[in-house]
């Protein structure tokens, strides 16, 4: 009897996240870790001020979508993107209008190959401080210690950008990055 | 090949990383007393790709010397440290000798020479005793080689290591 095989299909949808609230990747696994893994809606910290969130893949893979978490409250624009560790943006949506409320927001970013146990930054910023995207609240050297830096000034997401400093709000927003590494 | 991405995360610390070091769980973390002048705490952590350790680094909020450390959980040797620093109201990062840690088993142990404040949570000591968080008294500064007993505190300190020499 032969057996047919089946070339796997191209995947729709993806097989690795990093989220900052849970999951197995970034600073997600440390927020749940310090029961902060649960967000809700806040305003933003201040207006053209962007938050950076450390992550690392186990394996190379090519990011396509940032979601970010709305809460009752969206407002101006919003700006995504991944930088590496030297500051390089490598991939944003640009400005883009702060839309849905009390949905995560899909951007679709170009695709971009990320290289396993390489640091990243997901950054995140918004234009006004009336939006309320979901964040998630822990004392602001928990985050230093967890490596979220942020920066003042960087709307939309500079390239490159540097001389971020340590947090100065216990804010932490709800994004994920979807990725595809097979 | 698969890497542990703990390894190469910027911050790291073994007392708010489940999958390698211990869950704190709880939520409260602020300024509290350290438990006992010159008590050292030693926090297990276990790493499957190598760390570059770079920097170490505690979140300070008071006074006194603290001394943060990274021992070999074999042999309990001392493999690098800090040396007494000042605490203060901030992230205090250290620069040390770079020292890349193979995959294995560690500890990350601190001191401090008085009670005074740093970050810290205060879970239920049984969740510290279970998670195998261990302390050592009378070791400010750390010792070359410790000497670790299981913990009689709730007490659950913010410190660790930095694989990065700079931040972005």
């Amino acid at each position: 009897m032969s057996v047919k095989r089946i070339a796997p299909a191209t995947p729709v949808v993806s097989d690795l996240t990093v989220a900052t609230h849970f999951g197995l990747l970034g600073i997600g696994p440390m927020m749940l870790a310090i029961g902060a893994g649960v967000p809700g809606g806040g305003a933003w910290p201040a207006a053209n001020r962007a938050l950076l969130i450390p992550f690392v893949l186990p394996r190379t893979a090519t990011a396509y979508k940032i979601h970010v978490g709305n809460g009752g409250t969206v407002s101006g624009n919003l700006d995504a993107g991944i930088y590496s560790a030297a500051g390089a943006l490598l991939v944003s949506i640009g400005s883009t209008a702060n839309a849905g409320t009390n949905v995560y927001q899909s951007l679709d970013i170009a695709d971009t190959q990320l290289t396993g146990g390489t640091l990243y930054y997901v950054a995140l910023v918004f234009d006004n401080a009336t939006a309320t995207p979901l964040r998630s609240q822990t004392n602001a050297r928990v985050l230093a210690g967890l490596g979220v830096r942020e920066k003042a000034t960087s709307f939309p997401l500079p390239d490159p950008l540097t001389g971020t400093a340590v947090p100065t709000s216990n804010y932490v927003p709800g994004l994920f990055v979807e990725l595809r590494s097979l | 090949m698969t890497i542990d991405p703990a390894a190469v995360m910027p911050y790291f610390a073994p007392m708010h990383h489940p999958a390698n070091g211990i869950a704190p769980l709880t939520t409260a973390s602020g300024g509290a007393a350290w438990p006992s002048a010159n008590l050292a705490l030693y926090f297990p952590f276990r790493i499957g790709s190598p760390m570059l350790v770079t920097r170490l680094w505690f979140a300070g909020n008071g006074t006194g010397n603290a001394d943060v450390g990274i021992f070999d959980m074999t042999s309990g040797t001392k493999l690098v440290s800090t040396g007494a620093i000042a605490n203060s109201a901030a992230l205090v990062l250290t620069d040390v000798t770079d020292m890349l840690l193979l995959p294995g088993f560690y500890w990350c142990g601190m001191s401090l020479s008085s009670t005074s404040q740093i970050i810290a949570a205060a879970p239920a000591i049984g969740t510290l005793r279970a998670q195998g968080v261990c302390q050592e008294a009378s070791a400010h500064p750390l010792p070359a080689t410790a000497t670790p007993i299981t913990i009689a505190y709730a007490y659950l300190p913010l410190f660790g290591v930095s694989t990065i020499a700079a931040d972005l």
